[in-house]
């Protein structure tokens, strides 16, 4: 059969466009795949770890739509359940329930069931404690409880209140006990919180983890970001990870006071171990003696997109952690399968909140679907088989003596709530019993430090400060308990008085972890000297969690040492790299002084130059911007490239905040005749930024020398739009007609778009109607798509143009992929072009049915797979696949575990119809008159910071946005016309094998799944004819890389390897590579599918390729580069990187674009 | 005293007439009255206990007057609760928004205790913010009212020793006076607070962390706020001589003719609510206590039926001292008035401030946004439900019988 083109003929749309009157949106309730819903058909699906097993701990109808759940210290297990989710109907009675589940037989099933509460508004989290329990309940926070033993919360309490609720699937949640007696909870990105206590008002918006002191009311903010963390758990030492329902980073270590993704108004924020991992919610760190020694200590957590319960294995990394995924405790392909919660019990099985539902999410999903469960929900229980499970301690009985000795037990949970009992039993009578048995403990025994910080803990829980402990804990051989201790003096500095002695020690300790700790403790003492001291770390070496946990400090601290700074009174003990740093991260107009006074007195250290002028120039007024003004032109011996970037500081000066250098800024002029290109080009450009109009003679002339290079050209042509005015145009309308080669119209009639639009437009149409066959006029659409009216001017003039049917095609492309809503545009360009309409793409009750039976039937997912990675498609160029691909739209690594067939479907069609969070463009125009279209990044309170349709970041000065306003999906509408419907059959069956088990699921294997290919541009043949091979391996910037991706299965088929024809010695060749980012260095092993016709550099040294080796990293990136003897090879290319046992290596592959 | 009270014995009706006649001016409700309120937690959480509220609505029993509250925790003159996703500029116009679409004609603003942790460096700039706001609310028309914040209590610790922060507030609390004294717009002073301690631990708190009214904090506060308001509540006395003649006051009594223990009662206004659950006083102030005094009864002991249900029974001579009435469907009538303004609250809360905002109305409303005709739909329910109230707020006449207990034998 001849494949037809989509959309069908429009013969078959007159009827279904009939039937879709009578069959409304409500026909979507057939495409529903419901299953059944009996428990064990959904337990006989599991695929479980090996050696596991798992049985029903409780089921609906005893609890419907579990949220979070907690144990308390008798073992009984509360949840917080929601049939109202994901929004009251009016009418409704909000009629949520806290349920109470207990195994009182023992036997791992629930016999007991009681409601505790009901009558709430979406609870979505509960932490029992203080005699009730601790709910979140929408707006507030509450405390309930059963005074009459009647099973029932007879007492209400509001704590808390002024939570938002801008979206219900981020409201308050995620409740946890901390080890230091604090309750901890979260909220997600789109909330904003303001709360009243009588210590002040508290305020966060966006996501963050709260940190409150029930009996003080004292409420902080203890992280701020990720998007969704809906999971939260502390190790056996008490250093935190968060996972994140909506965020792509795993598991991420949470230092206190850290910003993490997302968090509004930040400049810098702390990345997640596992970047390229699906979204995961709930999070357990595993313990105790049920579990194989082998699990103990990792972190488990859910991919309730992809069906499975995920495990990690963590690690130290220097001061942090790294996180590797290994096989799964459970993966099911049970569509309704949502696990949310996961818990570790008193028997030292695992128990997981299974939410049940076939949909998830509402934001893509109407509120009213009716495919939306609202009635069931489980706890599955997990046990190890063959292994005793743990005696439930009695702990609420239990003589304040044996609580105290369960302090040593093995298992978390035993000493948790050990814990927790005795805070509730008060001070009074614990303090003595519990100063008593710090007494009698063994110093020699192995578990010694660890009962001391349990001890140390305990006071803390019960708000009594115990200096002489604390010391000898600080002072501990383990670095945990070191570290640890340091976080409780955090808290209890005010009451210590030789707490700036005891940091000092902890800043120049030997473990990293402690001196992180030590840096963010002293964020806390709000003093000058707090500053300096924390500076000294940076004597001893940095990695990427130290360097935040500085940064940070030296900001928190910023109100302290600055003025202090100014004033003479501090010198950061004289030490110049520790003065920089400090500076450099305070980032604001008030660090430019000091810094001057360093350049001035030749004190900052060659290598950390460039940085220091570049923050000069970034920050400072005319005088300070004269400075690297006069080192950008009077020093011939500084390298060309450090000048340009240098004056590309400045130029962005003078783009963003006006400030141009002060004095005789004419010598500039003797930069445009530097032998160095990019400088040359730097120079023509800020000449027209300055308004230098004595320079525009010299700038016209090299804007019409032919042989000036192209490079060049473009930024003399760029200098002339912006020195503006009618020689400007003149020039510019001159350049942009008949006489020159075709690249320089186009460049001249795109900066024309800036300096007179009009004329602009009629050149551009004059150009399109001429462009020659094999150029790409789409950068002079795209200029005014960039502009406002410059929509309106192009289409006017278009009217009565006639262009190629390929130019026409790719200017609809371009404003397509622009994002914006162009219609007439379109349509003028489909005119001129002579192309015939295309079909509405609104697919008909029947048609989507017949579509999506054919999507089962017929589609083939590695066509599928063919047809994502075709470059024409471009959808690589905007999605990763775990971690691999553009950043512009979401990954895409579960989503066919996650997004029924219909969805996947409209996505495609109708980008616009339903938006995943967080990919919502925004429309800036500027005060210039420019558009810029993309999906925001972050902002400061200086900067908007877009990343748009080409994955590229751009910043806007906030001061010149004039207009801000909500666009739509950045995937452009249209995408799927160039498809066959075969071809859409199969992609749509390819994306909804994605996460699925099976040949698409989410790999745990570290594969490299990002490579760079390198184009076979004319100056990469000419470079590697002269010389060998190994000049691929610098950064030749001669070299021209592009991304090329592995297929999912993790392969990197050869056709996508550009080739090299070389003369017939060195054949047929492609040069492909990837980095390592090692931050711990050590030896890692790669494994590849073959060594067969391979060639390998590590960085630039050449290095044996074997099927398996075992390569000894430093830290830092490194640049693996393979040449590829394509006449050998016929396999892709597969690569895996594995450890070698007892090393310390902690590698991460980059991926990305 | 300065009550002025006409007794008209023998006929059994009683004509209360106002007293304290500047007071009176500092706020009248009249009909069609829309009165909406603004303001940090002190004000959002009154729609969640609703004493305040339910004293004003049965107060104003003959007068149709609606009541929305816009409160807002952690709200500031400046509208830093109110920005979502904004600045407080936002946040401002967000209340402005709202505010002006209510066309109220009464406003009455909490505001101050967020502001007053700034201490005196704060101060100017939160009079800036209170300008402001007071000239955004005056653009309505309103008449405005003000509210100062509260002392905040000293429970002991562990939670914080308030002195300093008590200085802070008075501050505050004076800037709001005179600033509301210029305007010439009414000021309810809720610092100093009857049976306030203002060092230590008070016997019976009206917050349970020092700064947030619990349910017998807006309970109890209800009397300060309605007489600072100038609210004429009577007490209920009802006097009966056993010779056919009675002495009401807030209420009307009509006694039976034929028998002098038989009388009709309506009460001028409903009663305050019955105490919430767990207060800490057991005992209403003796100002609220409903008092039955029935003099010359024969020795014995005395059933009081009201509506033909048994409520107490005591002795001829306690009947003379006078009884304490605290059951009684009076009492029943105003707690469930209390409980429909609570759903109508519920209700307008759900209206006004919905969950899933960013979906139905902000950036993600191309999604969601046809979601937001469910929100519409409040209205009906929301009116329904002030039927209700206005059925439920007027005092209805009730049959009271006195009945000689007969003697066990």
């Amino acid at each position: 059969m001849k494949p037809t083109l989509f959309p069908p003929s429009h013969a078959l749309l007159g009827l279904a466009a009939s039937l879709a009157i009578a069959l409304p949106l409500y026909a979507q309730r057939d495409l529903a795949k419901i299953p059944n819903p009996d428990p064990e058909l959904e337990r006989k699906s599991f695929q479980v770890a090996k050696g596991f097993e798992v049985n029903l701990f409780a089921a609906d109808p005893l609890l419907a739509k579990p949220i979070q759940m907690n144990f308390d210290a008798q073992g009984r297990l509360w949840v917080a359940t929601s049939e109202v989710y994901p929004q009251i109907k009016p009418g409704q009675k909000a009629n949520d329930k806290i349920i109470v589940l207990e195994d009182t037989r023992g036997v791992g099933k629930a016999d007991k069931v009681r409601v505790f509460a009901q009558g709430l508004l979406i609870p979505t989290g509960v932490e029992p404690g203080d005699g009730g329990a601790y709910v979140a309940d929408s707006t507030d926070l509450l405390h309930l409880r059963d005074t009459k033993g009647t099973g029932k919360a007879d007492r209400r309490r509001v704590v808390l209140s002024g939570f938002g609720t801008e979206d219900t699937h981020h409201i308050l949640h995620t409740f946890r006990w901390g080890p230091d007696g604090m309750l901890y909870f979260n909220q997600s990105t789109y909330i904003h919180s303001h709360i009243e206590t009588p210590h002040g008002v508290r305020r966060l918006g966006g996501g963050g983890i709260w940190q409150f002191r029930p009996e003080t009311m004292r409420l902080e903010v203890f992280t701020r970001g990720l998007i969704n963390p809906w999971g939260h758990h502390f190790d056996r030492w008490g250093q935190s990870f968060a996972t994140d329902g909506a965020g792509g980073e795993g598991i991420n270590y949470m230092v206190p006071g850290a910003a993490y993704a997302w968090t509004p108004g930040v400049a810098r924020i702390i990345q997640g171990l596992n970047p390229g991992s699906p979204k995961y919610c709930g999070e357990e760190v595993l313990s105790g003696r049920h579990l194989p020694e082998s699990w103990r200590g990792n972190i488990l957590t859910n991919d309730f997109r992809g069906h499975r319960v995920c495990r990690f294995v963590l690690r130290e990394d220097g001061s942090g952690y790294a996180a590797q995924e290994k096989a799964e405790l459970i993966k099911t392909n049970h569509p309704a399968f949502r696990p949310v919660d996961i818990k570790m019990g008193p028997d030292g099985a695992i128990y997981i909140a299974d939410w049940y539902n076939p949909i998830i999410q509402h934001g893509e999903v109407d509120f009213r679907d009716p495919r939306r469960d609202h009635t069931r929900g489980r706890i599955w229980r997990v046990t190890f088989k063959g292994r005793p499970l743990v005696k439930r301690p009695r702990l609420v009985a239990a003589t304040t003596e044996n609580l105290l000795a369960a302090l040593k037990a093995p298992e978390d949970w035993t000493r948790h709530f050990g814990k927790r009992v005795l805070k509730e039993r008060g001070a009074a009578k614990v303090v003595p019993a519990l100063a008593k048995w710090v007494k009698g403990l063994d110093a020699k025994d192995a578990e010694y430090e660890h009962h001391l910080l349990e001890a140390l803990w305990t006071y803390q829980s019960l708000d009594v400060v115990e200096p002489k402990l604390l010391a000898t804990v600080t002072q501990a051989r383990d670095h945990h308990a070191r570290a640890a201790a340091v976080r409780v003096l955090s808290h209890w500095h005010d009451h210590v008085p030789n707490r700036l002695e005891l940091l000092a020690a902890r800043v120049a300790d030997d473990h990293p972890q402690v001196r992180l700790e030590a840096v963010r403790a002293l964020a806390q003492v709000p003093s000058a000297r707090a500053a300096e001291l924390a500076m000294q770390a940076l004597d001893r070496p940095v990695d990427k969690f130290l360097d935040y946990a500085l940064w940070q400090t030296a900001r928190d601290l910023q109100p302290h040492w600055l003025p202090a700074l100014h004033q003479g009174k501090v010198n950061f003990g004289g030490k110049v790299r520790r003065l920089i740093f400090a500076l450099e991260a305070v980032g604001s107009a008030s660090a430019v002084a000091p810094l001057v006074n360093l350049v001035k007195a030749g004190k900052i250290p060659k290598e950390q130059e460039e940085n220091v002028l570049t923050l000069v120039a970034a920050l400072g007024g005319p005088q300070e911007l004269a400075l690297v003004f006069n080192l950008v032109t009077a020093r011939d011996s500084t390298p060309a490239g450090h000048r340009t970037r240098l004056l590309e500081a400045l130029a962005r000066a003078a783009r963003q905040r006006g400030v141009r250098p002060a004095g005789d800024l004419s010598r500039v002029g003797t930069l445009l005749t530097s032998e160095d290109e990019s400088l040359r080009s730097a120079a023509a450009r800020i000449i027209g930024l300055w308004h230098m109009e004595a320079l525009r003679g010299k700038l016209r002339e090299f804007a019409r020398a032919a042989k000036s290079s192209a490079e060049f050209r473009r930024a003399a042509i760029d200098g002339l739009a912006r020195l503006g005015g009618k020689a400007s145009r003149d020039t510019l309308v001159e350049l942009a007609g008949g006489k020159q080669a075709f690249e320089v119209r186009m460049m001249a009639a795109i900066a024309l778009a800036g300096v007179d639009l009009p004329a602009a437009a009629r050149s551009a149409a004059e150009l399109l109607t001429a462009t020659p066959s094999g150029s790409d006029p789409s950068d002079v659409v795209t200029a005014f798509l960039q502009r406002k009216n410059g929509v309106k001017l192009l289409t006017d003039a278009l009217a009565n143009r006639k262009l190629s049917a390929d130019v026409a095609k790719v200017g609809v492309r371009t404003v397509r992929l622009s994002g914006q809503d162009a219609p007439d545009l379109l349509d003028a360009l489909r005119k001129a072009g002579g192309l015939t309409e295309p079909g509405p793409r609104v697919l008909t009750a029947k048609e989507m049915r017949q579509l999506i039976a054919d999507v089962k039937k017929l589609g083939d997912p590695a066509r599928g797979e063919a047809v994502f990675r075709r470059k024409d498609q471009l959808c690589l160029k905007c999605h990763a696949i775990s971690g691999a691909g553009g950043q512009v739209g979401p990954d895409l690594a579960s989503i066919g575990a996650s997004a029924q067939v219909d969805y996947l479907i409209e996505s495609i069609l109708q980008p616009n119809k339903a938006i995943k969070e967080g990919y919502h463009s925004l429309v800036v125009t500027t005060s210039s008159g420019r558009i810029i279209n993309g999906i925001k990044v972050r902002e400061t309170k200086t900067e908007l910071i877009l990343r748009d349709a080409d994955d590229k970041e751009v910043g806007i000065p906030v001061k010149d946005i004039e207009e801000k306003n909500n666009g739509g999906s950045l995937m452009p509408e249209g995408l799927a016309d160039t498809l066959t419907r075969a071809e859409l059959i199969d992609l749509v069956r390819f994306l909804s094998e994605l996460g699925k088990i099976g040949p698409y699921a989410v790999r745990k294997e570290r594969l490299v799944r990002r490579w760079q290919a390198l184009e076979p541009t004319r100056s990469a043949y000419g470079l590697l004819y002269r010389t060998s091979f190994g000049s691929a391996t610098g950064n030749d910037p001669a070299l021209t890389w592009s991304s090329a991706y592995s297929n999912v299965s993790g392969t990197l088929p050869l056709d996508a390897v550009p080739r090299f024809k070389m003369n017939k010695e060195r054949g047929t060749v492609g040069f492909i590579r990837y980095q390592l980012d090692v931050s711990t260095g050590g030896k890692v092993k790669l494994r590849l599918n073959s060594a067969a016709g391979l060639r390998l550099w590590v960085d630039k040294e050449p290095v044996e390729a074997q099927k398996e080796m075992v390569l000894d990293l430093a830290s830092g990136v490194h640049t693996l580069t393979f040449a590829v003897d394509l006449g050998k090879r016929k396999k892709g290319m597969r690569c895996e990187l594995n450890d070698v046992s007892g090393s310390k290596a902690r590698v991460r592959i980059v991926g990305g674009k | 005293m300065g009550r002025l009270l006409l007794m008209m014995m023998g006929t059994g009706v009683l004509l209360l007439l106002p007293g304290r006649l500047a007071a009176a001016d500092k706020l009248k409700l009249a009909d069609g009255d829309r009165v909406v309120l603004v303001g940090n937690t002190l004000i959002e959480r009154e729609q969640r206990y609703g004493y305040w509220e339910t004293a004003l609505t049965s107060h104003y029993h003959d007068k149709r007057i609606i009541f929305r509250n816009l409160g807002w925790s952690g709200d500031t003159v400046f509208g830093d609760a109110q920005a979502r996703f904004g600045t407080a500029a936002d946040g401002f116009k967000h209340l402005k928004e709202h505010v002006h679409a209510l066309k109220p004609t009464v406003i009455i603003a909490g505001y101050g205790l967020n502001e007053s942790f700034k201490g005196k460096a704060g101060l100017p700039e939160f009079l800036k913010g209170l300008d402001a706001l007071l000239d955004m609310l005056a653009q309505t028309k309103a008449r405005i009212v003000l509210l100062s914040p509260l002392r905040q209590e000293d429970l002991g610790r562990p939670l914080p020793d308030p002195t300093e922060q008590n200085k802070n507030l008075q501050m505050y609390r004076d800037a709001l006076r005179k600033v509301a004294d210029k305007r010439g717009d009414p000021f309810v002073d809720l610092f100093d607070l009857p049976g306030r301690t203002t060092r230590g631990k008070p016997a019976a708190p009206l917050t349970d962390n020092g700064i947030h009214l619990t349910a017998f904090g807006y309970w109890r506060t209800t009397e300060t706020v309605a007489n600072e308001l100038g609210l004429e509540r009577p007490r209920w006395r009802v006097t009966l001589d056993g010779k056919g003649n009675s002495a009401a006051q807030g209420a009307r009594v009509v006694l039976d003719k034929r028998n002098p223990l038989s009388f009709k009662v309506t009460d001028a206004e409903l009663p305050v609510p019955p105490l919430p659950p767990r207060a800490p006083v057991k005992v209403p102030p003796a100002d609220l206590e409903r008092v039955l005094h029935v003099k010359g009864l024969a020795p014995g002991k005395y059933v009081l039926k009201i509506d033909g249900k048994v409520m107490m029974s005591a002795g001829a001579e306690a009947w003379a001292a006078g009884v304490k009435l605290r059951r009684g469907p009076e009492i029943d009538q105003v707690e469930q008035l209390r409980q429909a303004i609570l759903r109508k609250n519920r209700l307008y809360f759900h209206r006004w401030r919905p969950q899933n905002e960013t979906y139905l109305f902000g950036f993600r409303k191309h999604e969601q946004g046809k979601n937001a005709r469910e929100i519409v739909q409040f209205d009906p329910l929301i009116a329904k439900v002030e039927t209700e109230i206005a059925r439920l707020r007027v005092p209805v006449s009730h049959q009271y019988d006195l009945i000689p207990e007969r003697e066990k034998k």
